[in-house]
């Protein structure tokens, strides 16, 4: 991919496209940060949250003008929510016998169980798709991205109260691209053309004065 | 915060007896704090506080309980399923008259 100066878009909102065509409903995937690390309703399935976090260019390494390399963090924000899980059909049915809805109280599901397993099938579903060989660029011609990671994921503990089970981690997609960087100097030096055919004599001096006309001055 | 005072629901309990109570103080807190940025994050927080004396069976930390109320006002026969969070203990009231029930949503399973 020849640089432009979009490079770094181009390459997010492939990553953007990348997981919400191989998500396959384990999880829903926005290119911007909706939410805070919370949620009021249940989300079905996970929510996952991709934006830049940050960007970096090595000093000294790039010039003024033309190609710079830049390192690009990518912040991928999983928010999970859930219900707790019960047969309420048999609890509120008035022909359940006792026997019956105490055997559905007593396959409840905690809302942090069922979070916690929705937070791993997402994590691993986002890991697996970033991590496939087929996809080390991240579905960008070859070479358009380089030196890209992903490879650390931690989830945070869980909101001491809530009637839902509320899940949260994040993880770090790391890449560099080349950008092309926009933008004139506004005083070039001039350019001298030496064209002097000095003759000298003995003592090293120029015999010939006019020798010096050869030298000449380009404006810029 | 968003309370229903006397509200009617109905408790279930590890007998699988439903028993209906009308003497119920139902809030739902909305504020809680973020443990890990400490700032303010909305939460919806169930909680269902009765006189111990009004219960026919008194609930106990770890028993797994379910239960119904009406979550808006003006629409008593509308009931939401709700389960004990068995996380959180009942006691921790101001009096020892009355058990808290926190709780979680509920779906389906």
């Amino acid at each position: 991919m020849s640089t432009t100066p979009d490079a770094i878009k181009i390459a997010f909102d492939a990553a953007v496209a990348l997981l919400e065509a191989q998500a396959d409903s384990q999880f829903i995937v926005v290119g911007y940060q909706r939410q805070k690390k919370a949620a009021e309703v249940d989300t079905d399935p996970a929510l996952v949250q991709l934006f830049v976090k940050s960007w970096a260019i090595a000093k000294g390494s790039s010039s003024i003008t033309g190609e710079k390399t830049y390192d690009v963090r990518i912040e991928v924000q999983f928010t999970i929510a859930q219900p707790g899980y019960l047969d309420v059909a048999t609890i509120q049915d008035p022909n359940s016998t006792p026997t019956q809805r105490t055997t559905a109280l007593l396959n409840m599901v905690e809302p942090a169980q069922a979070a916690s397993g929705e937070m791993f099938k997402a994590s691993k579903a986002v890991r697996e798709i970033f991590d496939d060989a087929r996809n080390l660029y991240l579905g960008l011609p070859d070479y358009s991205i380089y030196d890209k990671w992903y490879d650390n994921y931690e989830q945070d503990d869980l909101p001491p109260r809530g009637g839902l089970g509320i899940l949260t981690g994040i993880s770090f997609l790391e890449f560099s691209v080349k950008e092309e960087q926009l933008g004139d100097l506004v005083n070039y030096p001039t350019t001298v053309t030496n064209d002097i055919d000095l003759e000298l004599g003995e003592e090293g001096k120029e015999t010939d004065p006019t020798a010096l006309q050869g030298v000449t001055e380009t404006a810029p | 915060m968003h309370e229903l005072s006397g509200s009617t629901v109905i408790l279930t309990g590890p007998d699988g007896i439903p028993r209906t109570y009308d003497n119920c103080i139902f809030t739902s807190d909305r504020i809680t704090e973020s443990p890990d940025s400490g700032e303010e994050i909305v939460v919806v927080n169930p909680v269902a506080s009765f006189p111990r004396s009004s219960l026919t069976v008194v609930p106990k930390n770890g028993e797994k309980w379910a239960l119904e109320a009406p979550l808006e006002v003006g629409e008593p026969d509308e009931l939401t399923m709700f389960q004990m969070d068995n996380s959180k203990s009942i006691e921790g009231g101001k009096s020892l008259d009355t058990i808290i029930l926190k709780l979680t949503q509920s779906k389906q399973s």
